[in-house]
């Protein structure tokens, strides 16, 4: 009951409400405007919650997360482009059924989906995240280095795009993590002499790169194209026929993409993904997939949206990102000075539940923003490129600068946008590299700590039975992706 | 081995970029060493005429508003509310009376 009550604060207090409504609205503008999205968006943004106190900054930080999410939904019914990754699978019947005039009808059941899915979400994080943070406290370092190696091999079993390219993605992150002072000797690694670069490679340089950067280089590859707007008259409901055929998918999307968020470092683009390929699988008409299925824009809508709660809830207990967006989410708990963890859980409930009720009210304010504004926020990517990236570098710039007021920052920023491009040019994902760079610490940190308490033994890790069920669940995420390729040849031949 | 095999040729790449990406590339360059050695504020607002005007803009409000009027939006924006200092340059200077 205390709980819920604190989970009601943000209603109460008009400054994070007014926070909550900022953000839900950047939120958007961003999630429908291709090629940026909550990751970006938070990123930029993070400089400027140093003005806000903590509780206000995580609540903007996740209201954006939350809207952005959905927004990509908007361009991917109306323009068949994704306004987010986590948006692509909507396209494949969102615009097929735009295209037969039923835009109102696609985005009416992209809302309701991603506003049921959203808040299916964060159900399973106010009664998991407790839960997590409590199984937390039996963890060690040699346990944190086992979760932190489970969440790096689990970029190979179902992450985006090659298992290889994102193992090897996820190595850069790690190898990057290194640069600068050795936190048990003191001495500088791979600096070269620059002093600047003795503090490590900031997050925020290497994320605004990854991101804004490499997708203004993609714009930039990219200005003869011509996107063929679905006109739109107003958002439609859902009717109580769409209702009764999309229920259980949307139930069942809520589910797998709660799960899939907890699972640390996997997001909404996978989450969206099996959503998608689930509803499919279990509907009626599966021959409608893909000309237009209504079942099919429920399917992938909630379960992105559900992997907003689930992945902030490893976030939180236990300080390990479970998506992309989610270590941008922890960069600013750790830059306002609030340590997730368990701990966090005992000392600060407000706090949590705070961030729990502000997610609760983000998702039904997108409901609100989405249902009655979505065509002004189909509107917004009407900006021409030649006029919108130059603002975004603009910001970008300030932004990346700000945080410690480094030039050498600004530089690395643009290393990185052009390192991002070529990534995603070879068939690289960025995510991995993010998730590398925040686990590379944590594993780097733990495992010499842990050899230290082992006195250099390693085998002693397989003595402490957590860390060894998370070393045979890294095994297994692993084998799994050669088990599926068996598995899909076999189905082929 | 099994790396390499399952790369599969990974520098193959059907599509030669265009010559704007290749213009945004330098741009870049011109940043760094127009902040290196000018101004941080000037670099910004060259890079910004620089891409809007090769990626097709040739409507002088809207450059103008890409290089002067947003820039300073922004500078002001986080001098003020952040209270930022930006790196010393020639057009900082005169702002900071130095």
């Amino acid at each position: 009951m205390d709980n819920l009550l604190l989970m009601m604060a943000p209603l109460f207090s008009s400054k994070l409400l007014l926070v909550l409504f900022f953000g839900t609205l950047f939120g958007l503008i961003l999630g429908v405007l291709p090629g940026l999205g909550p990751t970006t968006g938070g990123a930029l943004i993070l400089p400027f919650t140093m003005t806000l106190d903590p509780l206000s900054a995580i609540v903007l930080l996740t209201s954006i997360y939350c809207a952005g999410t959905y927004g990509g939904a908007i361009t991917a019914i109306l323009i068949n482009t994704p306004g987010t990754p986590a948006a692509a699978a909507t396209c494949l019947d969102g615009y097929p059924l735009a295209q037969k005039g039923e835009a109102g009808r696609a985005l009416g059941m992209a809302t309701v989906s991603s506003t049921v899915g959203g808040i299916f979400s964060v159900i399973i994080l106010v009664f998991f995240a407790p839960l997590l943070a409590k199984l937390a406290y039996e963890f060690g370092q040699p346990e944190y280095f086992a979760l932190a190696i489970f969440g790096l091999t689990m970029l190979a079993s179902i992450g985006e795009g090659s298992p290889i390219k994102n193992l090897i993605a996820g190595a850069f992150g790690i190898l990057i993590s290194t640069i600068g002072k050795d936190f048990m000797t003191s001495i500088d690694r791979f600096t070269y002499g620059i002093n600047e670069l003795s503090e490590g490679i900031g997050f925020i340089p290497v994320v605004v790169g990854l991101f804004a950067i490499s997708e203004m280089l993609t714009q930039s590859t990219l200005l003869d194209q011509v996107f063929k707007r679905v006109a739109l008259k107003a958002v439609k409901l859902p009717s109580l026929k769409d209702y009764k055929l999309t229920w259980k998918t949307i139930l069942r999307s809520s589910g797998i993409g709660s799960f899939i968020g907890v699972l640390p470092a996997e997001g909404g683009t996978v989450a969206s993904l099996i959503g998608y390929s689930e509803a499919k699988r279990f509907s009626k008409k599966p021959e409608e997939f893909g000309k237009g299925s209504i079942e099919g824009i429920a399917g992938a809508e909630a379960a992105n949206n559900a992997a907003t709660g689930g992945a902030m809830v490893p976030t939180l207990a236990l300080g390990i990102p479970g998506s992309a967006t989610t270590a941008v989410i922890l960069t600013g708990l750790i830059i306002h000075g609030v340590r997730p963890g368990p701990d966090l859980f005992r000392e600060q409930p407000e706090f949590l539940y705070g961030i729990f009720g502000a997610m609760l009210i983000a998702n039904i304010l997108f409901f609100i923003f989405g249902f009655f504004g979505a065509k002004i926020f189909a509107r917004i990517t009407l900006v021409p490129n030649k006029i919108l990236w130059p603002m975004i570098f603009a910001v970008s710039v300030c932004g990346t600068y700000s945080l410690s007021q480094s030039i050498i920052d600004v530089w690395i920023m643009l290393l990185f946008g052009v390192i991002g491009f070529f990534m995603r040019r070879y068939g690289f994902s960025v995510v991995p590299v993010i998730i590398g760079l925040i686990l590379g610490e944590l594993v780097e940190g733990t495992l010499r700590q842990s050899l230290v308490i082992f006195d250099g033994n390693w085998l002693m890790f397989l003595t402490r039975p957590i860390a060894l069920t998370f070393f045979i669940l890294s095994l297994i995420a692993l084998a799994f992706p050669l088990l599926r390729s068996k598995k899909k040849k076999k189905y082929y031949d | 081995m099994s790396i390499i095999y399952h790369l599969k040729k990974p520098w193959k790449n059907e599509k030669r970029l265009p010559k704007t990406f290749y213009l945004t590339l330098t741009s870049f360059l011109l940043f760094v060493l127009i902040s290196k050695t000018l101004d941080f504020f000037l670099a910004i607002s060259v890079l910004s005429i620089f891409v809007s005007y090769y990626w097709g803009e040739k409507r002088i409000f809207y450059l103008l508003l890409v290089s002067i009027i947003f820039p300073i939006i922004v500078f002001v924006f986080f001098e003020t509310i952040l209270g930022l200092r930006f790196p010393p340059g020639i057009i900082t200077n005169i702002y900071y009376q130095v």
